[in-house]
């Protein structure tokens, strides 16, 4: 287990700014996602009252169709369920101090949103999170810094490239890395990282970002205090 | 009479095929699409009166694929389907509110009525 790490009391307006924006962007996300989910659902609905109100379906195909529509509605407010219960895991510890936290807890909240955002730029992602990963520090921040580095990692990846994140520890720290299975040589010496500087919030929280010289990954690091 | 052929592009498959079972229940002949790249070429082949639009799309968005099918096939008539319409934007100087939309989950009467006012309009 890493110790606590202090945050400063002091942080700077850019970094507050920067986490409201990351915070919206993930509300935004998880409406997103559920209104799919309701939408699909609407229409399940509606179409469970068209095919029994249709008169040329015999009983037999409408006895079918509905057997098909809840299986799919099930399968959606199962989806649903998951996402409302990943969202309010995040949301409790909003306001939280540092506390011990599980990071592989953490990044299963936020793998539908990292599948989400990789799926719209045709990306993939493969979560390579061992269970005892544990840190201390604020987690919301953390999440939201986490969130931020994927975005970023997504917008200069390919298409068709998968992102892995993996986290590894040992008697000193926990790291959690960002980066692209297969790296692209071609690519390596002209691909700066160019995403948004998340150091100074990274900062505020005890932790070191640290890009890889082609910026073909990124690794947070939580050492001991 | 010639049914009104209408084409669903969403990633959403689940929910564009449900869709498109409702409307053809309705006497609508549906076709769907739920890859973002082959849109163009399923428009090219299909050529339908009505394009019921996603606006975010994985790879292609509904607004890159909205300025093609303005300046290919005009004669298409769009709905845009959204979770959230940005009233700003604005797709070839043309806002997006100026199109039709629906915001999902869609209401099919709603949906209906924005159909039958653009099918009337052409004839």
């Amino acid at each position: 287990m890493i110790e606590p790490l202090g945050m400063s009391t002091s942080g700077s307006s850019m970094n507050t700014d920067m986490l409201w924006r990351i915070s919206g962007r993930l509300t935004a996300l998880f409406v997103h996602e559920i209104n799919n989910d309701l939408a699909t659902l609407r229409e399940k609905s509606g179409f469970a009252d068209d095919v029994l109100a249709a008169r040329k379906i015999s009983d037999a195909e409408k006895m079918k169709h509905m057997g098909e529509i809840i299986d799919s509605c099930e399968s959606r407010l199962n989806r649903a369920v998951a996402l409302v219960r990943n969202f309010s895991h995040i949301g409790k510890n909003m306001g939280s101090d540092a506390v011990v936290s599980d990071l592989r807890g953490m990044l299963t909240a936020l793998t539908p949103f990292f599948e989400k955002i990789a799926r719209l730029q045709l990306l993939t992602v493969r979560m390579a999170v061992r269970q005892t990963a544990l840190v201390a520090v604020r987690p919301y921040p953390l999440l939201c810094l986490i969130l931020a580095l994927f975005e970023n990692h997504c917008s200069h990846s390919m298409s068709g490239e998968c992102l892995v994140v993996e986290t590894k520890e040992d008697s000193m720290t926990v790291s959690l890395s960002l980066f692209v299975r297969q790296k692209r040589e071609s690519d390596k010496e002209s691909w700066p990282w160019q995403g948004t500087d998340l150091s100074a919030l990274a900062g505020t929280l005890g932790i070191s970002v640290i890009y890889s010289e082609g910026g073909d990954s990124v690794s947070l690091s939580f050492g001991r205090s | 009479m010639k049914k009104t052929t209408v084409m669903i592009v969403d990633d959403e498959a689940d929910f564009a095929s449900t869709l498109a079972e409702r409307l053809c229940l309705r006497g609508y002949d549906t076709h769907v699409v739920t890859a973002p790249a082959d849109a163009l070429p399923m428009l090219a082949e299909i050529k339908p009166d009505i394009l019921l639009l996603d606006l975010r799309m994985p790879g292609i968005s509904g607004h890159e694929i909205l300025l093609d099918v303005r300046q290919l096939f005009p004669e298409i008539k769009v709905i845009l389907m959204t979770g959230d319409l940005d009233r700003e934007q604005t797709v070839d100087g043309v806002t997006l509110e100026s199109f039709q939309y629906v915001i999902k989950p869609v209401e099919i009467k709603e949906l209906m009525g924005k159909m039958d006012a653009l099918r009337e309009s052409h004839d």
